[in-house]
Formats: structure tokens, C-alpha cells, sequence
């Protein structure tokens, strides 16, 4: 007591008040410099936003003469919201907005009245015109944002080759899937402190700019003028034979770029989310392996006349069927049995039994090992038909051959995989395979990518990969050129040097364990040569479920073949 | 103010100036005192001269921002716009459009064609 009694009320006061201010000062610099780093956290969270800035997913073109045509574009669209809570009248909105954006309103009056949310949608997928005229209404509590999607301005062109972009922006299936990584581009950032407003201020500290990478543009090998014309040509082909199910490719056998590839049924791309059948977005060219029949032939006889077993000028006794211990293979053309025929004969008159002959000659007279050995070492080693080709496509299939030491590699098998049965595999493997062996043997891989695109519209292009260049010798190639034009009915031709083979294969039927008697696969292969005999084209056609009765290679695919062939001479201008 | 005189001598020889003859030589300086008040004032007038060059700095870098986002809005519109008349054009010219053009469905197949090799 006699201590305070020294001190009167003022230095008290005083003292009290500088003890005070020593305890603030103590908390303030605990505050400022001991949690300095967390309060510096702290507060630039609140300042600070970050903002993804998404890249312009690249463009897919074709090709159109020595331009390109777009076939993918990039549009942009909006989305009008609402924050229900802060609008003043929902009949207004609803009203304004409705006369801004027509049919594209997604709710009512009521709708907005009840909801107790803070962000309802009221329009989506809007062009930037309609978003103006939204915009121009300067409706409190309404607002937009923007994104992008694709634009097809040819519809459904390709579209089973191109597959199409989810709505995460991701592509899916086809050309989207297969170079979604190059066609995406990479994501850019945005980072800094921003005003009330959430407007980034670069001049502040922080402030982080990482631009977005654009996705590439990319050129297809398509020519689209080609592309549209086998469309035309397979759609109204089908619609002749009663089928609904179809394909056709073309490529260049000089360097294997696909030049067209279309399917029927298709889908449009910008819609796929309406596409209730998921097989659509598949590709047939590329993911369906199934049974050729006897576009095969041409294979086969390759193969024997490549490995010197037989020559262009052999010749054979056709007895109409040929018997493999208990089974019995006959031919469909029975007025040329019990004859001598020649090599060229078995192309002509698509004999089973011609084939059967040249397995039997590979393996020195008999179906034995060395025949089987040789006929699998050029189905799957040379011709690669049960190989993946590597195609731009998102899970390609591939095919499937009994290898010859296999348990099932029973001669019926054999006898059977010389004219397409037995074994399985993909018009693009055919194809290019086919490819191979008309162009003088060099296998180049199946390609559907021509190059980049620049942003000052250079293309840059890639170059076709050589696979291997042995697949047949010159000599080979030629011969069986020759031969399939020989065989081939002209009476459709304009005079031009065109070869080709049908194939009219059963299906198997799972159920049943046999071959349907009902339901066939008709194909066609061939090519198109100038008159110095190098080939110029290669087209396979496939028709699914032709109602046109007789030989579906001949009646549905064949011609479909025959139009295209002709559309494609007079397009490139091939001469006689 | 307060003033002071102060004598110089000088020992430098010269004869030619009024050193020279050791005169004894005359300045009047002035002193000037600057109170507390005084520079209270002047240290509150630099402080409030350095805060408005620093708000103005802080507001321009800010209007700098707004006019940059400005002409960002009006670029993207531009962009989107550009993006529009181009889609439109790729529609307009596309094939399925030219095959059904006027143009296109009044031709003629012609009756034959060479061509030269």
C-alpha cells in the first residue's frame, strides 16, 4: 500500500496504460512477425484467385486438292444463368430472356420463383449473337459464361472415323481419341491479386500470366471430295440392295493414305449424345475383324505364286469339290468343273478349289506343314493380317489366324483360310495388305494423318512409313494385276485399267456353331491402274445385309466398287 | 534573424588585389532558423506529396488494369465474332451445300472424256 501510495491516479494511469500498450505491442509483433508467413498466406488467399485459362483444341481438316477444307471447327457457346436470389422479378427474366433466346429457355417463371439456389441455368448452348442481346438487358442477378464446342460444317462426314469430344473436352473414339493429347493443347494460368470485382490487376505483386498452348491443326489425308462422293456412292449402293449396313476405304497404294473412309449407318457428331446405339461410334474399317471370303483369293495367290509355287500360266483340274478327309469344299460355279483351268480361271470363276490347289502346290503337292507353314508365313508374317497397322484410330482390332503348329491348325482350316474362311481380320489390315501387293510389295502403313496445320495455314506434312518393301517381288505384283484385270468383268469399266475380286462370306453363327446360310458378307477389293499399269488406287467395299439375294461381293459390293472406281479415274483425271 | 560580421585575414601574396595589401575583409551572412512547427509541416507536406503520387501510381496501375481487361472483353468478342463469320463460311462452302447449289444441279455430265497422258 505505501508502494501505490507513492504514485498518484495520473502515474498510474500512465503506467497502465503503457503496459497496455507493451502487451498490444508484444501481440502485434507476435502477430506481424512471429505468424507473419501465415497471416501473409492468409491474406493473399483472399487477394489472390487463380484462373485455368483452357486452350483452343486444334482443328481437323482434309485434304481438297492442294488446299484443305475444314471438317472440325471449334465454336463458341453460352450459357445463361440466374442467381435466384438476387434477381428482382422472375417473370421479367424469364420474360426478356425468353424473347432474347427463343426456344432455347430452359425453365419458367415458377421454376425460378421456387428455387431456392443461387445459380440456375436458364439457357445453354447459346450463339454469341443471342448472348449479346442478353447481355444488352443488363438484368441484375443474371450472367454467362463461356465455352467452347465443336462445329461440323460438314455434318456427318466421317464421322465414324472422327470420333467426337465429351463434355469434359476430351476426345473420344477415331481421330479425337487417337491424338486427343496433340489436339488438346496445354491448359495456361492465370494467377494474381484481383479488385473487388475478381478483374486481375497485372501490375500487382503475385501476378502470374502462363499462356495456354494451343491444340495443333491437324490435315487428314481424306480428300474431301473423294470423301463425299464414297458417301454418296456407298448410302445409295445400300439403298439399292435393301442393306443398311456398309463400308467402303480408298487409299493410295503409293504411300497408304487413306483418301476415303466412310461408313453406313452414321451419326452426327455434334448430336452424339442422342446416338442410343453405342456400336456407331465404332469404326468398322478399323474395329471389326471378321471372315473376308474370297477377296482372299488375291492373298493367296500371291503368296503361291511368290513363293514359286505356282506361275500366272499354271494350270489345274478343276473337279467342282475337293474333299479333306470328312469334309467336303465345293465351288459355287459348277459349269466349269471336271476341266483344265488356268491360274487366272480361279480369280475369274472365284474357285474354292483353285485356291485349295495352290495351298497343295505350296506344300509340294499335298496340304501338309511346309504348305501351311508358307500360306501362315505370308497371311501373318508379309501380309500382316493379324497385325495391328497402327492407323490413327482409337482401339484398332486386329485379325486372328490359327498359327500352323496350333492344336485347331487342321487342314480344313487351311483349306478354308485360302478363301477367307477360318480366319478373321479388318478391312484396314486387307486393305492395306492388298495395297502391298498391287503397288510392287512395299507394305506402307495405313495412315490418316497428312500433317500440321500453322497458325499461316503451312502444312507440314509427314512423311509415309515404309514397313517393309518385301512383301512381293515386282514380278509378283505385276502378275496378279494382270491377272485381275483379266478376270474382272469390264462391262461397268470406262476402259481403264481396273482389277478386282468379290467375296461372298458366310457368317458364323455363335449359336448355332455353323456358318449362317442366311446372313453373308459381301466385299470387294480391287484397284485402279494408269495404262503404264502402276496402280492408283485401292478400294474395299463391304455390304453387311444385302436382301438382294444372289452373291453379295458381286450384287451389293460389287457395284458400289464399280461406281466408285469410275468417280475416282474421272476425278484424278487416270489415264486409259 | 541575427547577423553576423566576420573578419577574414588573408596571408596569400598578391599585389595586384585589396588581399594582397592585408585589409581586413567584410562579409555579412544571414542565418535562418527553422522552428518545430515549421518542420513539423514540411515533414507532413513531403508525407501527404509521396501518399498522392503513391495513390495516383496505385490508381493508374489500377485504370491500367481495368483498360487492359477492357480491350481483353473486346478482343474476345472480336475473336468470337471472327470465330462465327468463319464457321459460317466452312458451312456455306461445304460439300453437301455446293452439291445442292444452284449452280452445281443445272450441270450436265458430259457424253465422254480423254485425257491426256
Amino acid at each position: 500500500m505505501e508502494t501505490f501510495r507513492k504514485y498518484g491516479r495520473i502515474e498510474v494511469s500512465i503506467g497502465v496504460f503503457f503496459v497496455v500498450l507493451l502487451l498490444l505491442g508484444l501481440r502485434l509483433f507476435y502477430i506481424q512477425v512471429i505468424e507473419h508467413d501465415k497471416y501473409d498466406a492468409m491474406a493473399r488467399n483472399i487477394q489472390t484467385q487463380e484462373l485455368i485459362i483452357q486452350p483452343k483444341r486444334g482443328e481437323i481438316y482434309t485434304r481438297f486438292g492442294s488446299e484443305t477444307a475444314p471438317l472440325v471447327l471449334n465454336e463458341t457457346i453460352y450459357t445463361i444463368f440466374a442467381d435466384p436470389q438476387q434477381i428482382d422479378s422472375a417473370k421479367k427474366v424469364i420474360s426478356e430472356v425468353g424473347a432474347a433466346v427463343g426456344d432455347r429457355l430452359e425453365i419458367g417463371v415458377k421454376d425460378l420463383e421456387k428455387s431456392k439456389t443461387q445459380y440456375m441455368v436458364l439457357a445453354r448452348g447459346l450463339s454469341n449473337e443471342q448472348n449479346k442481346k442478353v447481355e444488352k438487358l443488363d438484368l441484375e442477378g443474371v450472367g454467362s459464361q463461356k465455352s467452347s464446342r465443336r462445329y461440323y460444317p460438314e455434318d456427318k462426314m466421317l464421322s465414324r472415323t472422327l470420333g467426337f469430344v465429351n463434355v469434359e473436352g476430351e476426345g473420344q473414339y477415331g481421330v479425337e481419341g487417337e491424338f486427343n493429347d496433340i489436339l488438346s493443347g496445354k491448359p495456361g494460368l492465370l494467377s494474381g491479386m484481383t479488385d473487388i470485382k475478381g478483374t486481375f490487376l497485372p501490375t500487382s505483386q503475385y501476378y502470374t500470366s502462363i499462356p495456354a498452348e494451343n491444340g495443333e491443326n491437324i490435315v487428314l489425308s481424306i480428300d474431301r471430295n473423294i470423301q463425299y462422293a464414297a458417301d454418296q456412292i456407298l448410302d445409295s449402293g445400300l439403298k439399292s440392295v435393301g442393306a443398311t449396313k456398309g463400308s467402303i476405304v480408298v487409299m493410295d497404294p503409293q504411300d497408304g493414305s487413306v483418301l476415303a473412309m466412310s461408313s453406313s449407318p452414321s451419326y452426327n457428331p455434334a448430336q452424339y449424345s442422342k446416338v442410343e446405339n453405342a456400336d456407331l461410334f465404332l469404326n468398322p474399317v478399323v474395329n471389326n475383324a471378321f471372315e473376308p471370303g474370297s477377296v482372299t483369293k488375291v492373298l493367296t495367290m500371291a503368296a503361291a505364286i511368290d513363293s514359286g509355287a505356282v506361275n500366272q500360266k499354271s494350270t489345274f483340274y478343276n473337279s467342282g469339290c475337293v474333299k479333306i478327309y470328312e469334309d467336303k469344299v465345293c465351288n459355287v460355279e459348277q459349269s466349269v468343273s471336271n476341266r483344265t483351268l488356268t491360274a487366272t480361271d480361279i480369280f475369274r470363276y472365284s474357285l474354292n478349289t483353285g485356291v485349295i490347289w495352290t495351298l497343295e502346290q505350296m506344300g509340294g503337292g499335298s496340304i501338309n506343314n511346309k504348305g501351311k507353314n508358307t500360306l501362315y508365313n505370308y497371311f501373318h508374317g508379309k501380309f500382316r493380317l493379324d497385325d495391328l497397322t497402327g492407323i490413327e484410330q482409337a482401339a484398332e482390332s486386329k485379325g486372328d489366324i490359327t498359327k500352323p503348329n496350333s492344336n485347331e491348325a487342321w487342314d480344313i482350316r487351311y483349306a478354308n483360310m485360302t478363301f477367307g474362311q477360318g480366319f478373321n481380320t479388318t478391312m484396314i489390315e486387307m486393305t492395306s495388305a492388298f495395297a502391298a501387293v498391287v503397288n510392287g510389295g512395299t507394305y506402307y502403313k495405313p495412315h490418316l494423318l497428312y500433317g500440321t496445320l500453322d497458325d499461316e495455314n503451312s502444312i507440314h506434312q509427314t512423311v509415309p512409313e515404309v514397313v517393309t518393301n518385301d512383301v512381293v517381288k515386282p514380278e509378283t505384283s505385276k502378275a496378279i494385276r494382270q491377272m485381275m484385270f483379266e478376270a474382272r468383268d469390264h462391262s461397268g469399266d470406262s476402259g481403264h485399267y481396273v482389277g478386282s475380286k468379290s467375296g461372298t462370306a458366310q457368317v458364323y453363327d455363335a449359336k448355332t456353331g455353323n456358318y449362317s446360310k442366311t446372313n453373308f458378307i459381301g466385299t470387294h477389293l480391287g484397284f485402279g491402274a494408269d495404262s503404264s499399269g502402276n496402280a492408283k488406287y485401292v478400294i474395299m467395299v463391304r455390304v453387311d445385309d444385302s436382301r438382294a439375294g444372289g452373291y453379295a461381293g458381286t450384287i451389293a459390293a460389287g457395284p458400289i466398287f464399280t461406281n466408285m472406281s469410275n468417280w475416282i479415274i474421272n476425278y484424278k483425271g487416270i489415264s486409259k | 534573424m541575427t547577423s553576423k560580421r566576420v573578419q577574414f585575414t588573408s596571408s596569400r601574396y598578391n599585389s595586384g588585389s585589396a588581399w594582397a595589401r592585408n585589409q581586413n575583409l567584410t562579409a555579412i551572412s544571414k542565418e535562418s532558423k527553422i522552428g518545430p512547427v515549421f518542420s513539423t509541416i514540411v515533414a507532413f507536406g513531403i508525407v501527404a506529396v509521396l501518399a498522392v503520387i503513391y495513390l495516383f501510381q496505385i490508381t493508374k496501375t489500377s485504370t491500367y488494369s481495368f483498360e487492359l481487361e477492357n480491350i481483353e472483353n473486346k478482343r474476345a468478342e472480336l475473336v468470337a465474332e471472327r470465330e462465327d463469320l468463319r464457321n459460317e463460311n466452312a458451312r456455306m462452302q461445304s460439300a453437301q451445300r455446293v452439291n445442292k447449289s444452284g449452280i452445281a444441279s443445272s450441270m450436265t455430265t458430259p457424253a465422254s472424256i480423254d485425257y491426256a497422258n
